[in-house]
């Protein structure tokens, strides 16, 4: 690695779009991506990922703020200027051109001598295991292959970024499986700055090094996948990624640890650093399924514990899933499946319980 | 609808007779021009007598027809491919740009397929012949019995035949790729000759060979454009008829036709290659 690894490769300032008829699509946005970065954008269908990608690649125009490319504000400069790299959801390969004709385009477009167009173009395709398909016409070949075509016509020229707009979306689950390794792989060999949009937060956990989910056309949250995991800023990360369990309630602070009281307990959780709670405030807590126990237990100091009612229990191989009732909400346990403890049945009265420290408390709105 | 075995076959027998009789009415004009072109008689007449093809040979060696030829030949291609290239580049312009009133515009353009030939034709013929003033400034004029004035009256009636083959294939163009090409490094020109054009191809050759065939056999803006040294066949053909209906006009006419199958059947190879594309 080198050290340019902290550098901005990108910087967006502010940067607004609003479509013709009001639409809001991506609201004053500002991002940094690292040099070398693998960055995933994660968001809800229109919350602006796609809007964000294209303000960066230069196919739409902003209407406020700035995008910095190494430094260099490029936000007038025309896409085929800026040397970015784009993979499309729906591979856009020139359909009347080989795959090879395909992957020699952008060489062609930056003037570079035969030979060494060759050369690049049989290393792209080594890379992404397609040698010997040069000659097919995108037709030709299956889903998974174009999609391995798109992302070797995007780097064989080396682009400044790559961006790529749900490159997996039109896959089935095992090939998407496949390709995630196989990006995560060409990302660490390529050291190159990837931007990566996805609604799917496992991909977004797998293959990131910092996850921005997006809501609205804003940035809800910026950070690595488990600081996003275990420390979501408001409800919507938490239960944007992963499956959670949350409790509305007044906030109340009692030295470190923090309070939010309902109809009929008061549940305890650790604040959220960026927080900002005041006393007497609406707040959200977030607990994950697999940090809550569900069974006859013991209280224990610090702990969270509700008595609720099973309403199913799935056992899922490694673990069970239980989906209990409290007080007219749905929560959720996952439990390690230890054969010593029998799995409690549908009716069954029991508590289900987690560590204050399990359990982040945000603002709510 | 319940059709039951019997009603079913009555239907198809009165269907196939139909389809007989329509397929009759529309061949045997077609059928006699052909009979009359190999007929002896100097005068056409029917049934013919005799077999020659000596009017075939007259048509190819008279210096009238062959000049004529020559005329429809120049008219057509310059004409579709004007028509070609304005229809192109303004199915692009109505397509790809965020132009207000497009499909006004477009609406416009194709208007000389629902206005009457005859009215386009008188509005033209004093254009070209008497010209535009503006004052003491004077456009056009002149024109009549000119190639330049039979290629702008063609270009004009053509223009909607690639305007609408060229906007329905830029519909099957995915704008990612033009958007792709971009990302890589080409420029709108570029991206133009490498990417949109050859994926219209077919759009663009089928819109000139019916631009073409506008031409070929249009024959009422003709009449008023022509003048007795500068004429298209359709315009010499009708003449002739009028005058003394000599059976090399009917060998013109059968070569004309068996041109437009030809014609016809390559437009039809290249719209299967698209569409294999
Ligand atoms: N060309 C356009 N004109 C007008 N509005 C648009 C246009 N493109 C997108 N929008 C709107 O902007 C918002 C953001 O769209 P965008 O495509 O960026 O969402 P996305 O996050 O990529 O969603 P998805 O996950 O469905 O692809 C949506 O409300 C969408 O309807
Ligand atoms: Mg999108």
């Amino acid at each position: 690695m080198t050290d340019r690894k902290r550098e901005p490769a990108l910087e967006l300032r502010g940067v607004t779009k609003e479509y013709d008829g009001g639409v809001l699509a991506v609201d004053h946005i500002d991002l940094v991506v690292r040099d070398q970065e693998f960055l995933t954008i994660l968001g809800p269908s229109g919350s602006g990922k796609t809007t964000t990608l294209k303000l960066i690649a230069g196919f739409v125009t902003a209407n406020a703020g700035q995008i910095m490319l190494d430094g260099e504000d490029v936000s007038r400069t025309p896409p085929y200027k800026r040397n970015l790299g784009m993979v499309f959801q729906n591979y856009a390969l020139f359909p009347h051109l080989t795959v090879e004709q395909n992957l020699r385009f952008p060489l062609e477009m930056r003037r570079l001598p035969a030979a060494e167009s060759s050369e690049r173009v049989a290393e792209a395709l080594d890379l992404v295991r397609l040698t010997g398909m040069g000659d097919r016409y995108p037709r030709q070949l299956s889903g998974g292959q174009q999609q391995r075509v798109a992302l070797a016509r995007a780097i064989v020229y080396q682009p400044r970024v790559l961006l790529m707009d749900e490159p997996l979306g039109a896959l089935d689950r095992r090939l998407r499986e496949d390709l995630q390794l196989e990006f995560k792989r060409l990302h660490q060999e390529l050291d190159v700055t990837v931007i990566y949009v996805t609604h799917d937060q496992e991909e977004a956990l797998l293959l990131s090094d910092r996850i921005a989910v997006f809501n609205e056309g804003r940035i809800e949250q910026l950070g690595s996948g488990e600081d996003l995991y275990q420390w979501p800023r408001t409800s919507f990360v938490g239960s944007f990624m992963g499956d959670s369990n949350t409790f509305r309630g007044v906030f109340e602070q009692r030295g470190e640890i923090g309070s939010i009281r309902l109809a009929n307990t008061t549940l305890h959780g650790s604040v959220h650093p960026d927080s900002n709670l005041k006393n007497g405030e609406s707040a959200v807590m977030i607990v994950r399924p697999e940090d809550c126990a569900v069974g006859h237990l013991e209280p224990t100091v610090k702990t969270n514990r509700l008595e609720v009612v099973v309403e199913q229990a799935v056992y899922l191989g490694s673990t069970i899933k239980y989906v209990v009732e409290y007080d007219g909400m749905t929560l959720y346990s996952r439990m390690p499946a230890r054969s010593s403890d029998p799995p409690q049945e549908p009716g069954a009265g029991v508590s289900i319980q987690w560590a204050a420290n399990d359990a982040v408390i945000v603002p709510d709105r | 609808m319940r059709l039951t075995v019997t009603g079913f076959s009555t239907g198809r027998a009165l269907l196939a007779v139909f389809s007989l009789l329509v397929a009759t009415a529309l061949l045997l004009p077609i059928v006699i021009v052909v009979l009359l072109s190999v007929g002896e008689d100097r005068i056409m007449a029917f049934p013919p007598r005799g077999f020659t093809l000596n009017w075939f040979a007259d048509a190819f060696t008279s210096d009238r027809w062959r000049s004529r030829f020559a005329s429809s030949l120049q008219v057509g291609a310059v004409s579709a491919t004007a028509a070609t290239v304005l229809g192109t580049l303004t199915a692009l312009g109505l397509k790809r740009t965020k132009l207000p009133g497009k499909s006004i515009i477009y609406g416009l353009l194709l208007t000389p397929l629902i206005v009457p030939t005859v009215t386009v034709g008188i509005g033209m013929f004093f254009v070209w012949l008497e010209g535009w003033s503006f004052g003491p400034l004077v456009i056009g004029g002149g024109l009549t019995g000119s190639l330049l004035g039979y290629v702008m009256a063609h270009t004009v009636l053509a223009l909607p035949y690639p305007l609408i083959t060229v906007t329905a294939s830029l519909m099957t163009v995915d704008r990612n790729l033009e958007l792709a090409a971009g990302g890589m490094g080409a420029s709108p020109w570029v991206t133009f000759r490498r990417v949109t054009l050859p994926l219209i191809m077919p759009g663009v050759w089928a819109g000139f060979i019916l631009a073409f065939l506008t031409s070929w056999d249009e024959v009422i803006v003709a009449l008023y454009m022509a003048t007795p040294q500068f004429g298209t066949i359709p315009v010499e053909l009708f003449g002739q008829i009028r005058q003394s209906p000599t059976p090399t006009a009917a060998a013109i006419s059968t070569m004309l036709m068996v041109a437009g199958v030809v014609i016809f059947l390559a437009a039809l190879t290249f719209r299967r290659r698209g569409a294999q594309q």
